[in-house]
């Protein structure tokens, strides 16, 4: 375990570092404390994500090349205020090695969503093509094996009309969504993501009260294996989440997990960091994590998961991140556990279109005896809102 | 304050950078003495490096190997024959599952177009797959038939080159993937999932 946290210790120094050493940049609105306070500033949902509120169209608009109206399908189609429509598109192509060599593409996201207010009430569905089950026999999957609805919730905010425009207060959601956790990098392949309690499609039924200030907030969520589909992650438990702002430019987070399945259980802590550097227009991120597991029968591993970014605006429309990540898949034993160096440049063309070119290497075991093969990746990812 | 280049505070986080990243390399760990179990197996190893959404989580299924649990795990080597009881036991390194792991094997998705190794998104330390290899080596315990009344399970197979899967009702021989007791004909498959060993239309 000291090793591990010795390895994260230098990977946060390394980071902050790189940080350092970054001469200018603007904001970032992906970015608390470089632009606003709170995730709720811009997103309708006080965890962030989905749908923009009029800030986030603003900020949109501002952060890219060329401008273009940032509102859904460039306010041709005007909304009442009571209705938000949107959608995402993604796709990326590109080369990997983990280890062996191959050229790839692959869509990744189609997904439309709509977001009804009335009153302190409001319903949020976001529906979309989903990867199809595999049918052994060679069956074709049907039009609605290839649709779901990754969230739908109903959410209530408490006084929504009367402080902070309408972004603070208490909320309490109730449907499917992503347990509120940790730092909510957008990559899922970022390791706090991936081995950290919330990878791709973990949104399942759940409920959560939530608290959000520009001086701290904080997310209860108690969720469970989503009985209606195959699941992803068959866990049930509760997720904790809370951020203190003690500055403007600074952010203490600390995050705790419970879950259980059929042969499992796990116990997550952690904490999170953001630190705004207004002299060198970088952000950094950071958050690590403990887990405790304990597999039915035997078996009691401890892991360490940690993940530092910094993010670093080149000129209006280009944001680079330079992410360190560390997984100890088990701290006793040597050569098991891995690191990866990701560098992200993205290219906001329009207040629709973004471009990221993300590349990664990765190692496992570096330093001891035992290891296993390095891999990596180059890929262009191209992201269209509507 | 405007950060420069060569500022003594930079000197001081190189150097300590330095100096943690020459302390981590020099450290070591204990034995590994981790269960060769199934049920350790699935839930530290396969379901966390297999089991993603897009690839052989109970969501996707992707060529039908699921490793998210450690009934699915067990129901996707037995079924699809990734270890095949007994003759992987003395050389688990040749077995499907082994060498997906470590040399690739023909692709199922995309047959004709050469080796895939998975993981196929980051690659695996060779010490999960020598556990993998020590747990197949003990004789692949509770990776086995799940008899029906009869004792009989399935088995699918796809051949390099093939277009369909050939489907069998197998034998369980202690347990364990046995003898095959019949090819399903054309168009019928071993219904193994709501009452194995059976062929049924799909």
């Amino acid at each position: 375990m000291r090793c591990s946290l010795i390895r994260a210790c230098a990977l946060a120094v390394a980071i902050i570092g790189w940080g350092l050493t970054s001469r200018r940049a603007d904001a970032y609105p992906q970015y608390q404390l470089s632009r606003d306070q709170t995730c709720s500033d811009c997103h309708l949902s006080p965890a962030g994500g989905g749908p923009l509120r009029e800030n986030g169209y603003n900020v949109a608009e501002v952060s890219s090349q060329f401008g273009t109206a940032p509102e859904f399908m460039y306010d041709k189609l005007p909304m009442p205020s009571w209705l938000v429509l949107g959608g995402d598109l993604r796709g990326a192509a590109g080369y990997i090695r983990t280890p062996d060599n191959a050229v790839t593409g692959f869509p990744m996201q189609s997904d439309l969503y709509a977001h009804v207010t009335y009153k302190g009430f409001s319903l949020q569905l976001l529906a979309g093509v989903r990867p199809a089950q595999w049918i052994t026999g060679n069956g074709t999957p049907g039009v609605l094996d290839r649709l779901w609805s990754r969230e739908h919730y109903l959410m209530w905010q408490h006084d929504a009309a009367s402080n902070e425009g309408g972004t603070a207060g208490l909320y309490v959601r109730v449907g499917r969504f992503m347990p509120v956790f940790g730092l909510r990098f957008v990559e899922h392949v970022d390791y706090t993501r991936r081995y950290g309690g919330t990878p791709l499609y973990a949104d399942t039924y759940a409920a959560a009260v939530e608290y959000v200030t520009p001086a701290w907030e904080a997310h209860v969520t108690g969720f469970v294996e989503d009985p209606l589909i195959d699941p992803v992650v068959h866990d049930s438990g509760v997720a904790a989440y809370a951020e203190l702002r003690p500055t403007r430019w600074l952010a203490v987070g600390g995050e705790a997990m419970v879950t259980a399945s059929d042969g499992l259980a796990k116990v997550r802590g952690g904490a999170t960091g953001k630190l705004y550097l207004p002299s060198a227009d970088v952000l950094v991120q950071a958050e690590g994590q403990l887990v405790h597991q304990q597999v039915k029968g035997r078996g009691a591993p401890n892991q360490l998961v940690g993940y530092v970014m910094a993010s670093k605006f080149l000129g209006t429309a280009f944001l680079l991140d330079v992410g360190l990540g560390h997984y100890d898949e088990n701290l006793a034993i040597a050569g098991l556990d891995r690191d990866a160096v990701d560098v992200n440049l993205h290219w906001f063309l329009t207040s629709h279109f973004e471009l990221v070119w993300q590349s990664r290497i990765e190692g496992i075991g570096i330093g001891a005896s035992t290891g296993g093969p390095t891999g990596g990746w180059s890929l262009l990812h191209g992201h269209y809102r509507l | 304050m405007p950060v420069e280049y060569g500022h003594p505070m930079h000197r001081c986080l190189w150097i300590g950078v330095v100096v943690a990243s020459a302390c981590a390399n020099a450290c070591g760990s204990a034995a590994d003495d981790r269960p060769p179990t199934l049920a350790y197996i699935t839930e530290t190893i396969l379901a966390p490096s297999c089991a993603l959404a897009q690839c052989h989580s109970a969501f996707k299924r992707q060529v039908g190997d699921v490793f998210d649990t450690p009934a699915s795990a067990r129901r996707t080597i037995v079924a699809n024959q990734l270890v095949v009881y007994p003759d992987d036991i003395a050389d688990p390194a040749h077995s499907y599952l082994i060498t997906s792991l470590t040399v690739g094997n023909p692709s199922r998705l995309d047959p004709g177009s050469g080796n895939v190794r998975m993981p196929y998104d980051a690659p695996m330390p060779d010490a999960d797959i020598q556990l993998i290899e020590a747990w197949i080596r003990t004789g692949v315990p509770v990776a086995q038939c799940e008899p029906n009344a009869q004792g009989r399970g399935c088995s699918v197979t796809t051949a390099p080159g093939q277009a369909e899967p050939v489907y069998k009702v197998v034998e369980c021989v202690d347990g364990n993937v046995g003898a095959d007791v019949t090819t399903c004909p054309a168009g019928q498959v071993c219904d193994f999932y709501t009452g194995n060993g059976q062929c049924v239309a799909p």
